[in-house]
């Protein structure tokens, strides 16, 4: 298989629009958890930061992600990477904030 | 305002904002309601967090850590909605003679391994989640709907984390079994927990104030129609099936049946026994009341004693 | 990736030292706190603290796996389970359940912050995969630091609940000073030459009580061990502390006198 049938990172993010926060109906790209993508050969690698060192989601949105990815046409392998940069309510996009006020949140 | 035009205004759907202008007995019904809820969220802390312990690993701990948080705040809120209908929360947490708490009987049987504790979150926190929506969709009671829109989204997590344990653990040989075993008991105890059936106990009061939409027997239904399916995808065994003839959910088991707390056992051999028998198990206790109801008063007491002295 | 100073094996045994330390510390931090969620005299408090337990265990989460990349071969075991391994990096203050609210108190104001002082050091460390983590961590323990003092404040409200603080301050802040480790320490020098650390074991002690002692004073708990400021020195001053029961590699205090 060769890696023109790879997905591109945009349709990457555009996947990972379906992966939800376990605990909010906003989906990790929304939420600004999303820190890159990068696609070689048959692997997808996503850098994922959390809204907290101590959320207690961790392993199902690296599951999730996991599970959507590998949904892909071509995608093989995914690798999520924890990065540790800081996140805040300012790295919540203008969609996912009109949902969270909706909700009385934030 | 007396009760039939007050009984009209909610039919026409107007929510009740504050206790001014209310009958005395839909004040009384709404307190005894949310006490429940806010009794069963409250032991589930001490409950959760002693089977927590068993945590495989420092992930896990942290999720129901997590969810025990959640619990609390849900006990919270509910505690914080009585205060403002006037109780004395402070001494209804923490005065309270344990048998006295109002939460389901299925609390005072100690969980006491991961495996019971993801169980709890599939099948207790289902049967809150159940009963908690049934309150969102129907209760007249404006301050609690509104604070249920945030419990019952936390209420998912727990659901989707007690399920997806539920599932990694039927993949391991002998953790399934562990697993089948905690289902068997706990299965039934769920189903005992939306109490007495219809032919039993009509909530005329309740429903006609708008406190509660669904009779026990449909809230026992969706619970199963929920639970079943999930147990029968992993291969795990339940004792009940759906019929579709009857186009419901049908107990396989006598039930209501004796219960064996200590070994976590159902004497279904006995056969079925009266509600009379239940309400008397529920009204004893079961064995871990006294400890998980000390756990939650101990840091309170201590500090009340030491100003005491 | 790790720069040259994996080469100085002085420095790569305090590294690892120093991680292991750290994370055993917010591992048993965040059990021994957990036992008190449940407990806490307030709903309120017992919400906060479940929300610390997550940060401080997440921290130890994140901090446990620089244990495996680090090329040294006596490396510790991240835990998992509190039973996991024998020996342990923390202070003997989180060795067992506390019998009392006050014990979690002093815990969050005492052995928080000062792990919060030792990681301020830190953030600037050569050693970039940990440098880029203790950012992390600084800006969640801001708000632990909030509560833990909002406990102590509330906490001595009242004479009795002072009392009790004041008997757990006694206890415990003596472990924590010693925590730093005594000035010039080898492996500390160690760190500091390879850009590993900033400051030292005397900057950083007298950086800790910066922080913890004035609020003490404030809401009236005596300081132990003849603890005060040194107007003329501007440093903060006290009488002996007991090394000799110190473990200098699980930096812990013993009951007994430790042979090194
Ligand atoms: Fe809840
Ligand atoms: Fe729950």
């Amino acid at each position: 298989m060769g890696a023109q049938d790879m997905p591109t990172p945009a349709q990457v993010r555009e996947a990972l629009r379906e992966v939800m926060d376990p605990e909010l109906p906003v989906s990790i790209v929304d939420l600004g958890l999303v820190r890159g993508v990068e696609v070689r050969d048959d692997t997808v690698h996503v850098r994922l930061t959390f809204t907290s060192l101590g959320c207690p989601c961790t392993d199902v949105i690296k599951e999730d992600v996991q599970e959507r990815l590998l949904l892909l046409p071509g995608v093989r392998r995914v690798e999520v990477e924890e990065v540790f940069e800081p996140w805040s309510v300012r790295d919540i996009t203008p969609e996912g904030l009109i949902t969270l006020r909706e909700l009385g949140i934030t | 305002m007396d009760r039939e035009s007050f009984v009209e205004r909610l039919r026409s759907g107007r929510l009740v904002e504050g206790p001014e202008h209310c009958p005395e007995d839909y004040i009384e019904s709404l307190k005894r309601t949310l006490i429940v809820s806010a009794d069963t969220e409250l032991i589930s802390v001490p409950a959760y967090f002693r089977a927590a312990q068993d945590a495989p690993n420092l992930n896990a701990y942290i999720s129901a850590m997590g969810i025990i948080q959640d619990e609390m705040g849900h006990a919270h809120i509910a505690y914080r909605l009585l205060r403002d209908l006037g109780v004395d929360v402070e001494s209804l947490v923490y005065d309270r003679d344990p048998r006295d708490f109002k939460h389901p009987y299925a609390f005072d049987v100690p969980l006491d391994s991961w495996t019971e504790l993801v169980v709890a979150n599939a099948f207790y926190d289902r049967a809150g989640f159940v009963l908690l929506k049934d309150i969102f969709l129907h209760t007249s009671y404006g301050p609690w709907k509104r604070a249920l829109v945030k419990v019952n989204r936390e209420e998912t997590f727990h659901l989707r984390h007690g399920e997806r344990w539920m599932s990694i653990l039927a993949q391991d040989p002998q953790k399934r079994e562990e697993l089948q075993r905690a289902v068997d008991w706990m299965f039934v105890l769920t189903l005992e927990w939306f109490g007495l059936p219809d032919s039993l106990k009509r909530h005329k009061d309740q429903i006609d104030y708008g406190l509660k939409g669904k009779s026990n027997d449909q809230l026992r239904q969706e619970w199963m129609a929920a639970t079943v399916p999930l147990c029968q995808k992993l291969g795990l065994k339940v004792p009940a099936h759906y019929d579709p003839d009857r186009e419901e959910y049908v107990i396989d088991c006598p039930f209501p049946a004796e219960f064996d707390a200590e070994n976590k056992r159902w004497n279904f051999e006995k056969g079925p026994i009266t509600w009379d028998e239940v309400l008397q198990r529920w009204r004893a206790r079961g064995p871990a009341n006294r400890e998980l109801v000390g756990q939650l008063q101990v840091g309170h007491r201590q500090l009340r004693e030491a100003l005491a002295a | 990736m790790p720069g040259d100073w994996t080469e100085n094996d002085a420095a790569l045994a305090a590294l690892v030292n120093l991680v292991v330390v750290l994370a055993d510390n917010k591992y048993y931090l965040g059990r021994r706190l957990s036992e008190w969620v449940a407990g806490a005299p307030s709903l309120e408090e017992g919400v906060s603290a479940a929300a610390i337990v997550q940060e401080e265990l997440g921290h130890a989460r994140v901090l446990y796996p620089l244990l495996e990349e680090l090329p040294f071969p006596h490396r510790p075991q991240p835990l998992e389970r509190e039973q996991d391994r024998q020996r342990r990096y923390a202070v003997s203050y989180v060795d067992s359940p506390w019998p009392a609210w006050p014990h979690a108190v002093a815990a969050l104001a005492l052995i928080d912050t000062a792990i919060t002082t030792m990681l301020e050091h830190l953030s600037g460390s050569s050693y970039e995969a940990l440098a880029r983590r203790v950012g992390r961590i600084l800006h969640e323990e801001s708000f632990h630091m909030a509560y833990a003092e909002g406990r102590v404040r509330s906490l001595c409200e009242t004479e009795a609940g002072r009392r009790l603080l004041q008997e757990q301050v006694d206890v415990l802040l003596p472990e924590m000073l010693l925590w730093f480790g005594p000035p010039g320490e080898a492996g500390v020098e160690a760190l500091r030459s390879e850009g590993l650390v900033a400051g030292d074991n005397e900057a950083w002690r007298q950086s800790y009580l910066g922080r913890v002692a004035p609020l003490l004073l404030e809401v009236g708990v005596r300081l132990p061990l003849g603890l005060q400021w040194d107007l003329a020195h501007r440093r903060w001053e006290w009488a002996e502390l007991p090394w000799e029961r110190w473990n200098r590699l699980q930096r812990r205090l013993e009951k007994a006198a430790v042979r090194q």
